[in-house]
């Protein structure tokens, strides 16, 4: 028998389609070939002619010590974000699943954040950060310690890991819940009863049984991370001080609007979506076995 | 009341499967027909071929002499019970009886009229504004009767209706379809697995094996006359035993036996004997005797099932005796008396009743 | 918890506490920095309790002009966003379960290829094409308008899978039985369809306002006409200022409102946001 017993009609399911087909075409999949069309092209510094190049933009990119710079700053705000957020969302579950009472308080309390937008998310901690003005600054004063990340390039790479953790917090907390109270509790109370404490049974039985939810969200961040924090920033530093913040998707629209070298900030456009499909497919792969809800 | 005529109806799918060989049914007025037959035999392909949820491929359906090959589900002028009931969650069991109505431009008062007397009949009145979410699982069946009796269909179609309650409802709602069959008095087809919903319940029965009828008739005409070792088999609980056996001249060789047949039929060579537990009996007043190694025995309180092999062949039997026998010894052999007009002989090969 | 240890749950309660203040930490700032004078905020010693400039603060950006940076108020900015917000809600929900049910109940040629297409999309965000899809919309004339901001948001494969998820979980008896009831595939869609996806709607629902109200990167390629600003985007408009002083008590009101929209709807759909979360993921 048949999967699911469907409507024969020809014309409906196209007209149906029809929208997020269009859409999809025009919005996605042009400008998608587009940018490999742009990515074997250099034009001139007007746009009045261009030359195909084959791959010299490609090639001028892979010998780019900027673009290898930008590559490591990636790396290292991918890495900063993904881990602080998801190792205090789940120091936060952890003790949020402990607790029986006030659990959905403290729910409502930490989900919140998910909700400010990643370039407000930015200006939050910057005023907090503010090399004059900022409260925390104030505070770091007190303790020698001098905070101006538009001049620090270390400072303001730690200042939008801040801002972008922060956001990502509770949405590793939701999941780590999850995953913490989809363990059964006689798995637990056996532990107990062999004479584990809370800390052997952590380490022993709730860390290995969470791992299914720790890899789907480690790729979920890092995904984040890359490319949905163009907002913070954009809006924090700029990519500055210097290039010390300069992610790869920054430096696409800092190539191509600002610098308006076009042909690069394609074939980087074109390496971007080389590197999301494999992280999609990653992540679909992954799906296929990921833990229950 | 209509008639309803399946003329060679076949079903072949996309992927080249052919899941329908041919099938031939006239069913008349008012009739009661039931499609019994292992999963996978084609008994519920046929019955959504019948619905118009699957395309038929080959031959000519009839409803009402009237062809609706052709003809979308709703135009057939058909109503169907599913085994999940598929009531729609989101209304109410008078929603989910007018539904169809509405669809079909039927006016709001008729609707009215016509859910609440099906649902007097059904005895649905007090849960008519209930979702199906809060009924129980006899309920729901009752209102899925009531969305199919509703529209005052020419064809009900069943499938599988009951299977998804528990045994003691099951036999109480079997009773209420047959009662509520009879009183509306249109004709139905009935799908199921269950070969006693399919005695109790036929006025025919069709028995459905590898998308072929292998048998159409009366209840009663294919327990006594099964055509082929697989009616045979399918019908009668605990199944019939069958032993392999050679006839020749009127002699039929079974173990290390010989019976010599009062009417042999016309036929030598390599048969399959049919005999079922219930036609073996302890008291001697039977032409014919076999002896029975006991291995093990089953009492069912009013009746023992005894499992054993006979001398000279490997072939186990299951024997149904009365209940005066259940102190039996494990080990023991035992003489067991038969009829041979009891006998269902079968040829070897062509697998088709020879007696 | 398996043992009754008291001096635990406590140490759990104040972990959490103490994250929630953090957490809550930069908010509670930047409520307190909306309601206090220019000067005060300039001064470097910002209080912890909200000052008394709330009304004056929030009621200028509101009705007055926002900044010179942006020239109109914030009131049409929160009205831009959550035109946007809206009509990229929506639009997704409704081509979305369109382009869905096609998949799921219709046999038609081509079926794999276009579920493949919309996958694709997926593959492709907004921030890795950005220059070629500006292009795209500045031909078609769409900038400086509604439409620029939305439509181009509106593919969605994200919610196209939990439609198609959703409606394969849906019994295909049911499909049967609305046929035998003589409901054609558009009445299926509204009579049946529609209202089980029900609590699916909302939950995608508001995920997609969040989407939609916090779009950045969009909004500021496609406008230069401050009449069509939404306010995520304006705020950096407000800070990039040059070398001027940054007017703090303008920026941190709204900021303030910037977020207000979108934290209200998480929390108070908690329920349907969370299931949203986690089915969009699926």
């Amino acid at each position: 028998m048949s999967r699911i017993s469907t409507y024969n009609h020809r014309l409906l399911p196209w007209l149906l389609l029809a929208p997020q087909l269009a859409i999809t075409l025009v919005f996605f999949v042009w400008p998608a070939l587009q940018a490999v069309k742009q990515s074997f092209l250099i034009e001139d510094a007007f746009g009045l002619s261009s030359e195909f190049v084959w791959f010299d933009n490609f090639n001028e990119l892979l010998h780019s010590e900027a673009y290898y710079s930008s590559f490591a700053t990636t790396f290292i705000f991918g890495i900063g974000v993904t881990l602080l957020s998801m190792c205090s969302a789940l120091l936060l579950a952890v003790m949020a699943d402990r607790v029986i009472r006030g659990a959905a308080l403290y729910k409502t309390l930490l989900v919140w954040p998910y909700a400010v937008a990643p370039a407000v998310a930015g200006v939050l901690w910057m005023f907090m950060f503010h090399p004059t003005i900022g409260v925390m600054t104030y505070l770091l004063e007190l303790v020698q310690i001098r905070w101006n990340h538009s001049l620090n390039g270390h400072q303001a790479m730690l200042l939008v890991i801040i801002a972008a953790a922060w956001k990502q917090i509770s949405y590793n907390f939701l999941f780590f819940l999850a995953g913490l109270q989809s363990i059964p509790r006689s798995l637990i109370e056996a532990a107990a009863i062999d004479g584990a404490g809370p800390m052997k049974r952590f380490r022993d039985i709730i860390f290995p049984l969470l791992s299914p939810t720790s890899f789907f969200l480690l790729v979920v961040n890092i995904v984040y991370a890359f490319f949905d924090t163009f907002g913070i920033i954009h809006a924090v530093t700029q990519g500055g001080p210097g290039s010390s913040t300069r992610t790869l998707v920054y430096k696409v629209f800092d190539d191509g609007f600002i610098g308006l070298d076009l042909g690069s900030s394609a074939a980087q456009s074109v390496i971007l979506m080389f590197i999301v499909g494999a992280m999609t497919i990653i992540q679909f792969k992954f799906i296929e076995r990921k833990v229950q809800y | 009341m209509a008639t309803l005529n399946l003329k060679n109806l076949k079903k072949t799918y996309a992927n080249g499967h052919q899941a329908i060989h041919g099938v031939d049914l006239d069913v008349r007025e008012g009739e009661l027909i039931v499609m019994v037959g292992p999963s996978g035999c084609g008994k519920s392909t046929l019955l959504r071929m019948i619905a118009g949820l699957e395309a038929i491929t080959e031959g000519t359906l009839e409803i009402d002499q009237r062809r609706v090959n052709d003809l979308e589900p709703a135009e057939r002028d058909i109503a169907m019970v599913f085994q999940n009931y598929a009531l729609y969650p989101h209304m109410n069991v008078y929603n989910n009886m007018a539904y169809g109505l509405k669809n079909r431009g039927v006016d709001k008062a008729e609707i009215d009229r016509l859910v609440r007397q099906t649902a007097a009949i059904l005895e649905l009145d007090a849960l008519l504004e209930r979702k199906p979410g809060q009924l129980s699982g006899g309920q729901r069946q009752r209102v899925a009767m009531g969305r199919a009796i509703v529209r005052n269909p020419k064809v009900f179609l069943f499938d599988e209706p009951l299977s998804n309650l528990d045994a003691k409802l099951r036999v109480q709602m079997r009773i209420e379809i047959k009662r509520l069959q009879r009183k509306l008095g249109i004709t139905s087809v009935y799908v199921t697995h269950d070969q006693v919903e399919a005695m109790t319940l036929a006025d025919r029965l069709v028995v459905m094996n590898g998308g072929v009828a292998e048998q159409i008739g009366t209840p009663m005409d294919i327990y006594n006359r099964p055509q082929t070792p697989f009616v045979a088999g399918f019908i009668g609980s605990p199944a019939m035993n069958f032993i392999q056996a050679q006839l020749h001249e009127g002699a039929l060789t079974l173990g290390d036996q010989t019976i010599t047949l009062a009417n042999p039929p016309d036929f030598n060579g390599a048969v399959v004997v049919g005999l079922r537990p219930e036609h073996m009996h302890r008291k001697p007043d039977y032409a014919h005797q076999l002896m029975l190694h006991i291995d093990l025995l089953e009492p069912l309180g009013a009746d023992t099932l005894v499992y054993g092999r006979i001398g000279g062949s490997g072939d186990e039997l299951v024997v149904r005796l009365n209940r005066e026998f259940r102190n039996l010894d494990n080990q023991a052999i035992l003489p067991l008396y038969f009829d041979c007009d009891e006998l269902h002989l079968f040829c070897a090969k062509s697998q088709q009743r020879i007696n | 918890m398996v043992e009754n240890r008291r001096w635990l749950t406590l140490f759990s309660h104040l972990v959490i506490w103490l994250g929630i203040a953090l957490v809550a930490l930069p908010l509670w700032i930047a409520f307190v920095a909306s309601t206090h004078s220019s000067d005060m905020i300039m001064s470097g010693t910002l209080p912890f309790w909200p000052g008394e400039y709330m009304w004056e603060n929030y009621s200028r950006i509101l009705f007055g002009d926002a900044a010179d940076a942006v020239g109109v108020s914030v009131s049409t900015l929160l009205l831009n966003s959550l035109i946007m917000a809206l009509g990229i809600a929506i639009g997704k929900i409704v081509i979305s379960m369109m382009a869905a049910y096609a998949i799921v109940f219709f046999e038609f040629r081509f079926r794999l290829f276009s579920f493949w297409m919309i996958f694709m999309t997926l593959m492709l965000p907004v921030e890795v094409r950005i220059i070629p899809t500006f292009e795209v919309v500045a031909s078609l004339g769409l900038l400086d308008s509604y439409t620029g901001l939305t439509l181009p948001l509106i593919a969605s494969a994200t919610a196209t899978f939990l439609f198609r998820q959703f409606f394969l979980t849906i019994p295909k008896e049911m499909l049967e039985a609305a046929r035998v009831d003589g409901a054609g595939p558009i009445r299926f869609l509204f009579d049946i369809l529609l209202p089980l996806s029900r609590t699916n709607i909302a939950a995608l629902f508001v995920i997609m306002f969040i989407y939609g109200w916090n779009q950045y990167l969009w909004p500021l390629l496609v406008t230069n006409d401050e009449n069509y600003y939404t306010v995520v985007m304006s705020i950096q408009r407000m800070l990039a200022v040059g070398d001027d002083e940054v007017a703090w008590n303008v920026v941190m009101p709204a900021t303030v409102l910037a977020m207000l929209p979108p934290v209200l709807v998480v929390v108070l759909m908690q329920r349907l946001f969370v299931k949203g979360l986690v089915e969009t993921e699926k």
